[in-house]
């Protein structure tokens, strides 16, 4: 049983590189690609709703025999009436219509193969997750035999979630004000004060404009690993800001502050981000709220605030504001790393960001 | 001074001094568009190439270029990410051309680049393919975009401009308009067509940006990312537009928070009786400005963390 372990990996990373639609069980052997993108980082088999482009779809036939395969006739049935393009390519002859594309080649020698490329443009919405299998069908003849393969790929629309951003945006508000009801008998509320506006708008200052000049100039220094150039100050900032003002709703108000400020710099759009930078805020909020008032006052706490942060931060991002305002889908695991950077790039910062506040304390404006 | 304040100050420190030593950086508002070609033959000119960035690598990309002979070829290949380790590597129908280590041609903001390659020699009447391959932890080319001049005796005259540049129309670079000007006088007798291909890169949908020839406006939102992810590729009949004189294509920023206008080609087709004689291709060589700076936000914020810290400092030590 010891092997075991080693076996599952590796018919995991086996079945990792199985193309998503493969067919053949003669000579002829059909792979379609949807849509056509490095699916290292980008979703295979979705489409996301509401794209102002053509998403590219590529289906390659390959003669996988030892004889030529003749009169081969390719026929891809295009799901949910998505409306088609035919780019460029270098075979010839491939047709759309109906809602279905079409190609033909006339011979196929043995080892050789071709592939035709078409857009598809996914429907401008779709309330839920919708199947949208692209159905291949090809006939041809192989010594002189009549023979037909088929394969499907079971793609998605998946809806853009434009909903998201302002469902967002008034979930994260009505959180913040029940917290604020639940918690105002306590003696945890109280106003901010100049230099608690002061300090807030200098720490949102330096994340809206130093460090995210600092991250976008930089992150190839690190690699993959890039985001933590983001993700540390941060964190380090949040931290230090949550520490030296000691008030409910700090975190809200310094990302709010830190959108305004982008908007004013980088020119980011404030409507379409508001929810993303609300909801870290509040999450943070509510969580120093329910340590009953704990401002990173522990490391622990502060690693905990670190967490929370690149654990909302990045999962709102990647699951939800990606497809809602770039309609992209990426790969789950490339989600899943982006989200697990942030959250060590959250313990780093919680880390320096408590010894860094423990020392600061004294020295507030 | 205390550890923590000597942190803070090496912190600003190494923040002011990284951009000098080490590579990419903001590279402000990138260059405007200039004329690199012009001409008049008995043929056309093919513009297109791209499909948006896909992160695809290589990024391969067919062209159907009229047939003839090719005359002038320019192959740009816009990046996203850009750095100076970098490497692009590009074979055009088969054929490699010299690697760019590290050496894009025109870079803007946050590291939009163009890579531009003369192809004349390269380019072939009919079916083209074009593979990039770009080495970037975190970018990719957004197009492989061909402008081509074909000489064919059977076509008709053909008076042409090609303009290429990167301008960054952002907030951040306070730039909201590029203005192309056509100089040169235009003949508008015998006039058969006027045709204005342009590409940008980084539109959205549904931030209205504007593109004019003259008064005349061409669309709204024209950037909006419909020939694949950040990529606009578009033409337009500016014949009714078109004058003697002072001709301009206006690119306005508009409500777009980011729009890069890359390349226009303008193509004025003459019927045979029409005064305008052939000259052939006059390639120029372009000027281009290469920016590379720290945003003023970013000096003017840490200047103000460090003035803040000073005094909390200062604050600190004289607290009893």
């Amino acid at each position: 049983m010891r092997g075991a372990p080693a076996v599952i990996l590796l018919l995991l990373g086996l079945a990792l590189l199985v193309p998503p639609a493969l067919a053949g069980d003669g000579p002829l052997v059909l792979a379609v690609e949807v849509p056509v993108k490095n699916q290292e980082v980008y979703a295979a088999d979705t489409l996301v709703a509401g794209t102002a482009w053509d998403e590219r779809v590529r289906v390659t036939f390959r003669n996988n025999g030892d004889v030529p395969i003749t009169n081969l006739s390719v026929a891809v049935a295009v799901p949910l009436g998505m409306p088609v393009s035919i780019p460029q390519q270098p075979l010839t002859g491939v047709t759309a219509d109906g809602g279905t594309v079409r190609a033909s080649v006339p011979v196929l020698g043995p080892g050789e193969s071709q592939n035709m490329t078409f857009g598809v443009r996914p429907p401008a919405s779709v309330q839920y997750r919708t199947p949208a299998p692209f159905v291949v069908t090809a006939t041809y003849l192989a010594e002189g035999v009549s023979q037909a393969e088929s394969v499907t790929a079971e793609a998605v629309v998946v809806p853009p979630f434009s909903w998201v951003t302002y469902a967002t945006i008034g979930g994260s508000l009505l959180v913040l004000i029940v917290a604020l009801l639940v918690f105002s008998r306590s003696s945890m509320l109280t106003r901010f004060t100049t230099s608690d506006l002061v300090t807030i708008a200098l720490i949102a200052a330096l994340l809206g404009v130093v460090f995210r000049w600092f991250w976008q100039t930089f992150n190839d220094l690190l690699g993959p690993f890039g985001g933590l150039l983001f993700t540390v100050p941060t964190s380090v900032l949040l931290i230090l800001a949550v520490h030296l003002v000691r008030k409910p709703g700090t975190a809200t108000l310094l990302f709010f502050v830190q959108e305004i400020v982008a908007m004013v710099i980088w020119g980011t759009n404030i409507l379409l981000w508001l929810g993303w930078y609300l909801v870290e805020g509040v999450a943070i909020d509510l969580l120093v709220m329910l340590l009953g008032g704990d401002y990173a006052d522990r490391r622990g706490t502060a690693v905990m605030i670190g967490i929370v942060r690149g654990f909302v931060s990045y999962g709102a991002f990647y699951f939800l504001f990606a497809p809602a305002v770039w309609h992209i889908a990426y790969a789950a695991w490339y989600s899943v790393f982006q989200i697990g950077l942030a959250v060590l790039g959250g313990i780093i910062g919680g880390l320096i960001g408590y010894s860094t506040a423990v020392k600061v304390r004294g020295s507030v404006l | 001074m205390r550890p923590c304040a000597r942190a803070v100050a090496l912190l600003l420190l190494v923040l002011l001094l990284a951009p000098a030593v080490t590579a990419g950086e903001w590279r402000g508002a990138g260059s405007p568009l200039v004329l690199v070609a012009e001409g008049t033959v008995r043929g056309s000119v093919y513009a297109s190439g791209g499909h948006g960035y896909t992160s695809e690598n290589p990024y391969v990309e067919y062209m159907e270029v009229p047939g003839g002979r090719v005359a002038f070829g320019r192959l740009c290949v816009p990046v996203w990410n850009y750095n100076e380790g970098d490497t692009l590597d590009v074979t055009v129908n088969g054929q490699a051309l010299p690697q760019r280590a590290g050496s894009a041609d025109i870079v803007s903001a946050w590291g939009v680049a163009s890579y531009l390659f003369d192809v004349t020699d390269l380019v072939r009447p009919g079916m083209n393919v074009v593979e990039a391959r770009y080495r970037n932890d975190n970018g990719a080319p957004y197009a492989c975009y061909l402008t081509a001049v074909v000489e064919n005796r059977s076509m008709p005259l053909t008076r042409f401009f090609v303009y290429e540049g990167n301008r960054a129309l952002a907030p951040a670079t306070r730039i909201d308009r590029e203005i192309v000007e056509v100089n040169a006088s235009i003949e508008t007798a015998g006039l058969e067509s006027a045709t204005l291909t342009t590409m940008q890169i980084a539109g959205t949908a549904g931030e209205r940006d504007r593109l004019l020839f003259n008064d005349g406006l061409l669309g709204e939102d024209v950037g909006r990312a419909k020939d694949g992810p950040y990529l606009d590729i578009d033409t337009f009949d500016v014949a009714p537009f078109l004058g003697p004189a002072e001709n301009r294509i206006v690119f306005e920023r508009g409500d777009e928070t980011y729009i890069h206008p890359f390349a226009a080609a303008l193509e004025l087709t003459y019927d045979d009786g029409a005064a305008v004689s052939e000259t052939g291709v006059s390639v120029l060589v372009a000027e281009r400005e290469q920016g590379r700076q720290v945003p003023f936000a970013v000096i003017a914020v840490l200047l103000l963390a460090a003035i803040a810290g000073g005094y909390a400092w200062y604050a600190r030590r004289r607290s009893p």
